[in-house]
């Protein structure tokens, strides 16, 4: 096997070659390591490659595997964590000047979680400032690029997971989910990525955005593959006051008992052509997966896109006000340390009264309901992941964002599990997503939903020339 | 207007909501800036003001959707056991 097809083997691919002796976990890690010395130079994706760790971990697997000590699916298997997880010892510095050179004492609690069921980590990722923001061009770390044209975003705050793990850079990633973080680079750059429901996953140890939007979640090549990766890091954490104590099930369990008779709400009125509406290409082929889901036995019901609307207002006061207030100490005394653009949306979060973050959280609770309240009709929601292709840097507007639907918000406003996987290409050769949402702590049918629509297309399969 | 019970009712809720300026002007956000400690200039405010205001008329908007019996979403749980 070459070190290119080494290092784009899916998780489930490698766990088995490992086994098999096809390679070694040295091997697999060194073709990673080797892909990125040679690709990322262009691409930016990582902000800290940990090789001497990665080579370390990688020698010591070989002989656990060789001694007969089998961790899991994930023994052996190189990843990368976006640039906000606290990781002990290793430089974890968010995107930005600010924690430039903060070297954390302690591990995040899914970060533990990965090293306990044998992962090699290869090193910290790039990302928007503080997970909010944009691409950033006055950080100290370069703006990560998209692996399909490297000319266009790769989407964010999880940039660098989307552009490492579609340039064959690393198996699998997390990433975090405050707006769609999770969802829009999986989006753009052709992968797969699952925001969990609002409490599966601990946040603990995971620099914050918004305490109460925040999630923290897998990012990997195929669906099975992040199915791995969120049994590896779900659980209750008292660590964390938003974890939920609920039973973690086995989320390949029912991977592949198909979809039939299962009801898709597609809430496309008065959402999709909202301001400036959804890209007419990427609409259409949303549509067409829609049509594929169809023929595999989904039954889609149009419901009202209203209140999905309106959850984005909720969702930007409810997140500009809790991160202001988190990093209002840094603003008053070293405001210059952050980059202009987080800085631009953060700073709107000081001008809101307490009474209107209050008013957002009441609406919080509408909305809530309302949307909750299809699933007396429907088993969850499908829709584009982003409104748009990913756009070129030369010509990013600021503003776009406000003045097109967001289809990734409503789901940290209501904490339900989203994941976003490709569904085709643009004529220019960007990938574009699908979403598919679930109810609360449904996140085996999510799974199940984008696998039977993973493997009737080959989307999944495709590479960009690198 | 006695204030009172009447400030109950719905309606005399958004009237009284409806004095309130929907749009906040550079120099009235330069105050808030320096009450909140904020070092920060008129070329740095000018950037910001658009924001500001986009999020007032969110404000605006969302508050059509909720009524007296409408509670937060966020809830103190008493019986929550102290961090490990």
């Amino acid at each position: 096997m070459t070190p290119t097809e080494l290092s784009y083997l899916s998780i489930t691919e490698a766990s088995s070659g490992l086994r098999r002796k096809e390679f070694s976990p040295v091997e697999l890690a060194q073709a990673c390591l080797k892909r990125i010395e040679s690709l990322d130079g262009n691409l930016h994706s990582f902000i800290t490659v940990t090789a001497d760790l990665a080579l370390e971990q990688a020698r010591k697997t070989e002989q656990e595997l060789r001694a007969g000590t089998d961790k899991g699916p994930l023994h052996g298997i190189p990843i990368a964590l976006k640039d906000l997880y606290a990781t002990k010892n290793v430089r974890t510095t968010c995107h930005s000047a600010v924690l430039q050179d903060w070297l954390p004492d302690h591990d995040a609690t899914t970060v533990t979680k990965l090293r306990e069921a044998g992962t090699i980590l290869l090193g910290k990722l790039g990302m928007h400032e503080f997970a909010f923001g944009g691409p950033s061009v006055d950080a100290p770390f370069p703006a990560v690029r998209n692996p399909w044209n490297t000319a266009h975003i790769p989407g964010g705050s999880s940039s660098g997971s989307g552009a490492a793990l579609a340039a064959g850079l690393s198996l699998g990633s997390l990433g975090s989910d405050t707006g769609g973080s999770i969802r829009t680079p999986s989006s753009h750059c052709g992968v797969v990525g699952m925001k969990p429901t609002y409490g599966r996953v601990s946040r603990a140890g995971v620099v914050p955005l918004s305490w109460s939007l925040d999630h923290a979640g897998p990012m990997a090549r195929s669906v099975e593959d992040c199915a791995i990766l969120l049994q590896a890091i779900a659980g209750y954490d008292p660590n964390d006051p938003a974890s939920a104590n609920v039973r973690v099930p086995d989320f390949r369990a029912g991977l592949k008992n198909g979809i039939k008779s299962l009801r898709v709400g597609l809430p496309r009125a008065n959402w999709f052509k909202e301001n400036r509406g959804t890209d007419p290409e990427t609409e259409g082929l949303f549509n067409d997966a829609l049509r594929t889901l169809e023929s595999l036995g989904a039954i889609v019901v149009e419901i009202d896109g209203q209140p999905f609307s309106l959850a984005r207002k909720a969702n930007q006061t409810i997140l500009v006000a809790e991160a202001y207030a988190y990093h209002e100490k840094r603003f008053q005394e070293a405001p210059e340390k952050f980059g202009s653009s987080v800085r631009r949306r953060m700073l709107e979060g000081a001008f809101l009264r307490a009474a209107d973050y209050i008013t957002a959280l009441r609406a919080r609770t509408v909305l809530n309901e309302e949307i909750r309240a299809n699933f007396s009709r429907v088993d969850g929601f499908a829709t584009p992941t982003a409104p748009r292709p990913p756009e070129a840097f030369e010509t990013i507007d600021p503003n776009e964002q406000n003045l097109r639907p967001s289809f990734t918000n409503p789901f940290n406003l209501t904490g339900l599990p989203a994941i976003s996987l490709p569904c085709g290409f643009t004529k220019d050769n960007l990938p574009v997503g699908v979403q598919i949402v679930a109810q609360p702590f449904e996140e085996s049918t999510a799974f199940r939903v984008a696998y039977a629509y993973e493997q009737a297309t080959v989307w999944h399969k495709r590479r960009p020339k690198l | 207007m006695d204030i009172g019970l009447a400030c109950f009712e719905r309606d005399n809720i958004w009237a009284l909501g409806e004095n309130m300026a929907k749009e906040i002007t550079l120099a009235e956000l330069q105050t808030m800036a320096k009450r909140s400690g904020l070092q920060l200039t008129d070329e740095d405010l000018e950037k910001l003001l658009p924001g500001v205001n986009r999020s007032y008329n969110h404000i605006f908007e969302l508050r059509g959707l909720i009524t007296d019996r409408t509670e937060p979403a966020a809830a103190f749980v008493a019986s929550r056991t102290e961090k490990s």
